[in-house]
């Protein structure tokens, strides 16, 4: 790690510090109406606190076990401990061995929780020795319309990336959500709401750990910095949003292998980046009754500068995609409920193609018009909630890729896949 | 009236201009694979490629990592190419040898009709000449052989040097010598003296020996077994049979026309080489089952005048037992004198050497990255040309001596 990103981290570091260590008596300087979300979780929790525990609010060490244990001091202090295992089985395969066909989700412990009404943190580790720490950051209230977040937390892109792995209606997030949308970061970011949750933003500024891509030369440089934007609108039942990052992408080889080629078939073809990396992000989602449908529009523009053969700028390389999904709740209520069955369908898209279409269409790894390649998808699946604890997932999905030039020797066949995913949250 | 003289004469320019523009795409399209290996015409050669692909290339010459370039000749321009380091001996980051494959980046992509393109740095001859007159006689005397040109060849604009521009042997070019396109055709790789010997029952001591270039997805058995049958007949059939048996496997006039030709061009590697066989393909035609030689590589061709016209067929199997054969022993020997009348009908060899020559010795003393001095060049030169003088007298008093004529 260079100077630059330790004193990056540093930085990070300090501002968590400060944040926690914020005088009580600053903080608490609030209005009645000016409620965080964190009070209503807690008031939720309240009520499903289980009998027989020891409550004594105002008071210190109150230990609560709802969805999850908890330590409270009075209402100045909340602290949760949440502990999640998912563990998922491949269905189709019935010729593997089970040990083949059983592999670990993700597998997490943390705590999280609210000081003095005006600081959120969270801290949670996944059992993984790739990028094991996964959120950590604290979060402080100035006012509703003005929240500074630092630390490493997810990037402000998309919706569906943005949720939960343990609150969405499918196994696996849409190919297009995990290929496009940045994940964790370190940063820092301003963030905040109008009355009634109508409008919302989000504005931040990260340090990425490591280059989008690999490059082609170690410049021994600082890394590149991301900056995003989100804006949410809520008029009633309905959202919409839009979202942006920009970055600086180092000279590297965007191969499709890693995007939608499990099978390493397309891994030969490797394309030249090189300047800039923007994304453009569109969510919607509406809700009525038991039926809620979402879906989100998300494109990624790599420039090519000085990547064609003779040393001049080739056209944008295109990532982009998409999906609409729909989730019908038949057991239970339609909004939160401890015990439910959801069915939910999705379709999704993820392409990859050049901005210029005036050539030849090629797999040359410096072809302004790059040949398009593009996965569809279809997903169906049952989401059972047995209890606050346990969730069932099954999914079935089919894939196939569609070259519309033809040219490439070989894709792979349409096929099915089908999943099912055992989860335990507390 | 007027108006209908207006219209007239719109008419008339429109039909004119029609008429251009048609004679335009004429010109065009009338760019074949014949114009490219046209050797009457010293072809230019234009290669685009990242100024980094190209220092890779030539610093990792000894890989066969395509590179994506854009290549212009006779003003077409074909994109996205993929060119990589080729050859055996004569690698080179100086001056590398290429291959330009129109199809890498592109299933079914070609130019001119064309797969493939191999620039040949002619490394390995000073005098440059020997490998495009070679396949030019081959050809003459009716081998299936590559076409070849000469092409001044310019690097992102900077003078890169002197190739041959080569056919390369693949189902194009079967489908064009042959008239074959859906034949087993394989490379031969020269791993140790080989004279043609049986190896044995096992199909895996034939692979290594003979690379597939066409079919490469068939079976291990449907590749190898007729190959393995081939050495076995040439090696066992008792003479009595060998002609019949041998010939129901490998096209014998064919081979023994090969042979004769490279005797007459005093060719030293060969099928019939130094040290084994080397330098050929191997074609199977795909519905009489036979195998025919393909020549290849003709750098070490008319190297020396007065060159043994037996030297290597007593150890090699194939030659050997055929020429044990009278009526292959005569046909043999009616294939070289045939050869040296073909060399020296109107002066043939001598002239073909001599207008190569006069084609590239500007371009050769301008190379910048030849491995050998310009006094070489001519020397070397100098040296082919008292060959082809020298050459077709001393092959017919050999034939004379060894065969008692006709």
């Amino acid at each position: 790690m260079n100077s630059t990103n330790r004193a990056w981290n540093v930085v990070c570091a300090v501002a968590f510090i400060v944040t926690l260590a914020v005088p009580a008596g600053v903080l608490a300087q609030t209005t009645s109406e000016e409620q965080t979300v964190s009070e209503e979780q807690t008031a939720s929790e309240e009520q499903t606190t289980s009998k027989g525990t020891s409550t004594q609010d105002g008071k210190a060490g109150v230990f609560r076990m709802g969805n999850s244990p908890s330590l409270r001091w009075g209402n100045q202090v909340r602290i949760d401990l949440h502990a999640r295992v998912q563990a998922d089985v491949s269905l189709q395969e019935e010729s593997d061995a089970a040990s083949d066909r059983l592999g670990w989700g993700n597998r997490r412990i943390g705590v999280d929780g609210v000081l003095f009404k005006r600081v959120e943190f969270q801290i949670e580790r996944e059992f993984s020795d790739v990028e094991p720490w996964r959120d950590v950051f604290a979060d402080v209230r100035m006012h509703r319309a003005l929240r500074v977040r630092a630390g490493h937390f997810k990037v402000p892109f998309s919706m569906e990336r943005t949720t939960s792995d343990f609150d969405l209606d499918f196994i696996a997030r849409a190919a297009s959500v995990t290929d496009i949308s940045p994940g964790r970061e370190t940063g820092i970011m301003l963030h905040g709401r109008g009355p009634r949750r109508f409008f919302e933003y989000e504005l931040g500024v990260f340090r990425l750990a490591e280059p989008p891509l690999k490059p082609l030369v170690e410049s021994g440089t600082d890394g590149a910095m991301l900056t995003a934007a989100r804006f949410t609108f809520t008029p009633g039942t309905a959202s919409i949003g839009i979202a942006f990052t920009g970055s600086r992408l180092p000279e590297s080889l965007h191969g499709l292998s890693g995007h939608f080629d499990d099978d390493g078939l397309l891994s030969s073809e490797g394309f030249y980046v090189n300047g800039r990396r923007r994304r453009l992000g569109v969510e919607g989602r509406w809700t009525a009754g038991r039926l809620s449908i979402k879906g989100e529009l998300l494109r990624q523009a790599d420039s090519r500068e000085g990547e064609s053969v003779s040393n001049s700028d080739l056209s944008d390389l295109i990532v982009d995609g998409g999906y609409v999904s729909g989730a019908w709740r038949i057991v239970g209520s339609p909004r939160r409920s401890r015990r439910s069955v959801d069915v939910a369908a999705r379709f999704e898209r993820l392409g990859f193609h050049s901005t210029s279409q005036f050539d030849a269409p090629s797999l040359g790894s410096r072809a302004d018009h790059i040949a398009p390649l593009r996965q569809d998808a279809w997903t169906f699946g049952g989401t059972w909630l047995v209890n606050r604890w346990v969730k069932v997932q099954v999914n079935a999905i089919r894939e196939s890729f569609v070259d519309e030039t033809g040219i490439r020797p070989e894709i792979p066949q349409a096929r099915w896949r089908s999943l099912m995913r055992l989860q335990f949250s507390m | 009236m007027s108006d209908l003289h207006a219209l007239s004469r719109v008419i008339r320019a429109a039909c004119l201009l029609a008429f251009l523009l048609l004679l335009a795409a004429g010109s065009v399209g009338a760019q074949t694979a014949s114009t490219l290996f046209d050797d009457r015409v010293l072809h230019t050669l234009q290669i685009a490629i990242h100024s980094r692909d190209w220092d890779q290339l030539r610093s990792t010459y000894l890989e066969n990592d395509h590179y994506p370039a854009d290549l212009t000749w006779n003003g077409i321009r074909v994109t996205n190419v993929g060119v990589r380091s080729r050859g055996r001996t004569t690698r080179s980051g100086v001056k590398p040898g290429l291959e330009i494959d129109f199809a890498h980046y592109s299933t079914g992509g070609q130019f001119l009709g064309l797969q493939a393109l191999v620039l040949d740095n002619m490394l390995l001859d000073k005098s440059m000449i020997r490998e495009r007159v070679a396949m030019a006689f081959l050809r003459r005397f009716g081998v299936p052989a590559p076409r070849e040109s000469f092409a001044t060849l310019f690097i992102n604009g900077q003078y890169a040097g002197l190739y041959a521009l080569v056919e390369e042997v693949d189902s194009g070019f079967a489908q064009r010598a042959l008239g074959d396109a859906n034949g087993a055709l394989f490379e031969y790789r020269w791993l140790r003296p080989y004279y043609g010997e049986y190896l044995g029952d096992d199909l895996d001591l034939y692979r290594p020996l003979f690379e597939p270039r066409a079919r490469e997805y068939d079976s291990v058995f449907n590749l190898y077994d007729p190959i393995r049958e081939l050495f076995r007949a040439i090696n066992d059939t008792p003479a009595a049979s060998f002609r019949d048996a041998v010939g129901l496997r490998l096209d014998l006039a064919a081979m023994l026309r090969l042979v004769a030709a490279d005797v007459l061009l005093a060719e030293a590697d060969g099928i019939v080489s130094f040290a084994g066989m080397n330098n050929f393909y191997l074609h199977r035609h795909s519905t009489t089952q036979r195998h025919q030689f393909l020549p290849w590589d003709k750098d070490f061709a008319l190297f020396q005048w007065n060159y043994q016209i037996t030297d290597g067929t007593s150890q090699h199997a194939l030659i050997r037992r055929a020429l044990e054969d009278p009526e292959l022993r005569s046909l043999y020997a009616g294939f070289l004198i045939e050869a040296v009348e073909s060399a020296t009908d109107a002066g043939w060899l001598e002239q073909e050497v001599q207008r190569a020559y006069e084609q590239i010795r500007e371009a050769v003393l301008a190379d910048p990255v030849k491995p050998y001095t310009n006094e070489e060049f001519e020397a070397e030169v100098a040296m082919v040309i008292d060959l082809a003088r020298r050459r077709p007298a001393f092959v017919l008093s050999e034939v004379q001596r060894l065969f008692g004529g006709r």
